[in-house]
């Protein structure tokens, strides 16, 4: 196909995710998330590194409680799966899969793997106490009309294009 | 009726499947969107690419229409629907260290495994991160567990928070992406620095946003709320089944029970608490929900068993009557005037229809059901295999 690696029209993409997570909504009774799939990560980590340590913790006391047989049999972690699949499977057929740095032309690569590191630690942080994260909160929320879904949205967003400005040369 | 998994349509096992599958959709449409890639993510903070605003807004619009016509159509139970909980400042807070994360890392969790499994060595970075803040989180929650559960203001939707009707918000929400659409791409036509790859004319936006202005209008005017059994006013109740309500009598449900003939079933709908204190002998509890799932289907399908439903007054009863002739079961009963009724049958030893219940000896048979009963209310305790297990799946949700 000529045009495969054209991104695809934005309304359509939103129109086909908002079919997904009714779909998901239908069947499941929940939404679409991310963030907990690391969640469940981390504390399968600290089970095997540290099980003392795990069995005194009251936050993974708390997710081991939800998740009797093992903390990796999670709904959102094998949704996470599948996105990851999902994801290679429309990069290679859009010739799109490549190992890449990406970065703002003014940023440093030192700069860049800071940021990532960081940006990456608080979100995973943001999005503990936010109760999940863009996907998680913001948009499945937005979808069943919670308040919390439309104020996580907002203070996403708003903060963003604040802090925006004041690291403008990471990106432009 | 959805959602499948809630009523037992779908297998929890399998359940784990279709998140695999609905994962492999929304990484696959992700993807599709350019959302591999920080540089275009971020570009909605410094306007010079809105695709995320775009397919955010469009996916929230959509989904939600979606929910509304899917509800009032009958075809989800939206109370078992995760409804994200609102807890006031922790979504703020965790909100804005978000929003840093994200202009700091150009991702968010859902676009980091997306990237990362195209190859970006960012985004694998950023997913190193998340990993240490969630530890970081569990390592820090004791301090912070006061703030985390601080200002719950529980499920509340965001219609509610501003006193407006659900249609209302939803089509001003319709609008606002509308116009935030076409603001931005006016924006965007102007700001020339940023990463721009290069876009073949969107052609299908003016249909799209037509069609979407059209759902919208058709929202708004779309009653509030499908009337539920649960939420019919008396009045509405009583027109509704045209007196049509099939009756047994306290007497007879009471000779049925001395008898040990078990042609009756009792269900009882008053409240655990009221059931644990005392309820009709053999009685089960139920919910009216539980009436339209499959497991209580079942139980109330009984091959020899006519379920008679009971309330403390017949209100609740003849709900339940209802919901189960909806559901296609034609052999269930209301016990008339409810466990009071019975209450008072047994208490006052009079029995409308006496010459029916004499026994062959001549005695009194409430006399006799009353020490058979042997209690002080001479109604029995519920015993524990009574309850019905009925697994109502509430999901947990979030990230």
């Amino acid at each position: 196909m000529k045009n495969s690696n054209y991104f695809m029209n934005p309304y359509f993409a939103g129109f086909l995710l908002g079919l997904v997570l009714l779909a998901s909504f239908y069947l499941t009774g929940r939404g679409l998330g991310a963030s907990g799939a690391v969640k469940s990560v981390v504390v399968t980590m600290v089970e095997e590194v540290a099980p003392n340590h795990a069995a005194e913790g009251d936050y993974y006391k708390k997710y081991s409680e939800s998740h009797p047989e093992s903390p990796l049999k999670d709904w959102l972690l094998f949704l996470a799966v599948g996105v990851v699949i999902g994801g290679f499977v429309s990069g290679s057929r859009a010739e799109r899969i490549a190992f890449k740095f990406e970065k703002g032309e003014r940023a440093s690569n030192a700069i860049r793997v800071v940021g990532a590191l960081a940006g990456g630690a608080l979100f995973g942080f943001g999005a503990q106490l936010g109760r999940g994260c863009t996907s998680g909160a913001a948009l499945s929320g937005m979808a069943v009309l919670s308040t919390a879904g439309f104020i996580t949205m907002l203070a996403i967003f708003g903060s963003g294009f604040v802090f925006a400005y004041f690291f403008r040369k990471l990106w432009i | 009726m959805g959602p499948l998994v809630s009523f037992g349509i779908i297998g929890q096992e399998f359940n784990y499947i279709i998140a695999l599958l609905i994962g492999i959709a929304f990484g696959f449409i992700l993807e599709q969107a350019g959302f591999s890639t920080s540089k275009k993510l971020v570009g909605v903070f410094y306007g010079y690419d809105f695709v995320v605003l775009r397919v955010f807004f469009t996916a929230a619009a959509t989904a939600l229409i979606g929910l509304i016509i899917f509800d009032y159509l009958g075809l989800i139970d939206m109370s078992f629907i995760y409804i994200n909980p609102t807890f006031l400042q922790p979504a703020i807070v965790g909100g804005i260290i978000m929003g840093f994360g994200f202009i700091l890392g150009g991702f968010c969790p859902g676009t980091s495994l997306v990237a990362a499994a195209t190859g970006k060595i960012d985004a694998m970075l950023f997913i190193a991160g998340s990993l240490v803040g969630i530890f970081a989180f569990g390592e820090m929650y004791p301090a912070i567990s006061d703030f985390y559960y601080s200002t719950n203001l529980g499920g509340i939707f965001v219609y509610d928070s501003l006193g407006i009707s659900r249609g209302l918000f939803a089509s001003g929400l319709a609008i606002v992406a509308i116009v935030a659409f076409i603001l931005t791409s006016k924006i965007e036509e102007k700001v020339k620095y940023g990463y721009k790859p290069e876009h073949p004319k969107y052609k299908m936006a003016i249909p799209a946003i037509a069609v979407g202005f059209a759902a919208a209008i058709v929202i708004l005017f779309l009653p509030e709320k499908r009337e539920s059994v649960e939420t019919l006013s008396a009045q509405e109740l009583e027109s509704t089944l045209q007196n049509e309500v099939k009756y047994v009598t306290p007497e007879e449900l009471a000779y049925d029970i001395y008898y040990k003939n078990a042609k009756f079933l009792p269900i009882d709908l008053r409240e655990e608490e009221q059931f644990k204190k005392y309820c009709i002998t053999g009685a089960t509890r139920m919910t009216l929900k539980e009436i339209s799932l499959t497991t209580g289907k079942v139980m109330l399908q009984h091959p020899n068993k006519r379920p008679v439903f009971y309330s403390a007054d017949e209100d609740m009863a003849k709900r339940a009557f209802l919901l189960a002739q909806k559901e296609g079961m034609d052999n269930v009963y209301v016990l008339k005037g409810g466990i009071d009724a019975y209450k008072n049958m047994l208490q006052t030893q009079t029995v409308a229809h006496k010459a029916a219940f004499i026994g062959a000896n001549g005695d009194d048979f409430v006399t006799r059901l009353a020490n058979y009963l042997k209690s002080d209310t001479t109604l029995t305790k519920p015993q524990e295999r009574q309850k019905v297990e009925v697994k109502v799946v509430k999901v947990k949700g979030g990230c």
